[in-house]
């Protein structure tokens, strides 16, 4: 029988917004693919990881921002 | 402050030219936070994100004159801040040599398409004690056109469209950056989680 867990996996990854039938094709695939299911629970969670890095790094990082601000506004404005 | 410019306006975009302090301001307090956030998701320290943004906004200043308003100028901006950030690592902003990730995610398949072996549970990582440094050290392995398609599209919630243009590439190279960035960034959390490294 041939598996469409690889054609499943090039659509989750794609950039492009599906088309009905590709769409209906890895709904149906994802209902009966255990393993499909869980891999694209990991890529939905990927996006999470990273909010949750930069958050992290951007908590500390307003004042910096805004001095960032200044200085540019003074460098770049004629008077 | 951003709310009341209309920053496509070719009468906003002529004030721009002219060094008008107002529209500078405008622009820059409407902006320079996301262009430093961006710098960050990255991967720059904070005096390199200093250093990628302020490089960026003079970039923007210069080549200003030449801007025709086709695009946005947060397209615009996003496009120098990605050459800069390219720059600075100095990395080529080619596509399409074949990668490791490429050969793994063959190699994750038997010959008639299902998947040969099993994937951990996703919900262990969320409580991991080392996420973040893990996250970390995840994203390091991205290529900065891997990285940067991946938080236009994650983060900033850009379509493909404005992906395309700010990195320049086709749609066929964007599905490329983010299928390696995707699957590099899913392997290498995974073989963290279980462990293996």
């Amino acid at each position: 029988m041939k598996h469409n867990c690889k054609r499943s996996m090039k659509l989750m990854t794609s950039p492009k917004e599906l088309s009905f039938a590709k769409r209906f094709f890895l709904k149906l695939h994802l209902l009966m693919c255990d393993k499909c299911s869980r891999y694209q629970a990991h890529l939905n969670s990927l996006g999470d990881h990273f909010r949750t890095y930069l958050k992290s790094k951007e908590e500390s990082s307003q004042e910096k921002v805004t001095s960032l601000e200044d200085e540019m506004i003074k460098s770049l404005s004629k008077d | 402050m951003s709310s009341t410019h209309d920053f496509q306006s070719p009468e906003f975009l002529r004030r721009l030219k002219e060094r008008d302090k107002e529209a500078i301001e405008a622009v820059v307090r409407a902006y320079t936070k996301q262009l430093y956030n961006a710098s960050l998701g990255l991967g720059f320290n904070d005096q390199e994100a200093h250093e990628v943004s302020q490089n960026t906004w003079l970039a923007f200043f210069k080549s200003i004159e030449n801007f025709k308003g086709n695009s946005h100028i947060r397209t615009f901006l996003f496009g120098i801040l990605y050459n800069k950030a390219r720059e600075q690592r100095r990395e080529t902003a080619k596509v399409f040599d074949r990668e490791p990730i490429d050969t793994i995610m063959e190699e994750r398949f038997k010959d008639n398409g299902a998947w040969k072996g099993e994937f951990c549970d996703p919900e262990i990582f969320y409580g991991h004690g080392q996420r973040l440094e893990i996250i970390e050290r995840c994203l390091s392995l991205l290529k900065v056109n891997q990285r940067m398609a991946f938080f236009l599209k994650e983060v900033e919630g850009h379509v493909s469209e404005e992906i395309c243009n700010i990195l320049e590439v086709s749609n066929t190279n964007l599905g490329v950056l983010l299928f390696r960035a995707k699957n590099k960034l899913r392997e290498c959390i995974e073989r963290k989680v279980k462990g293996e490294e």
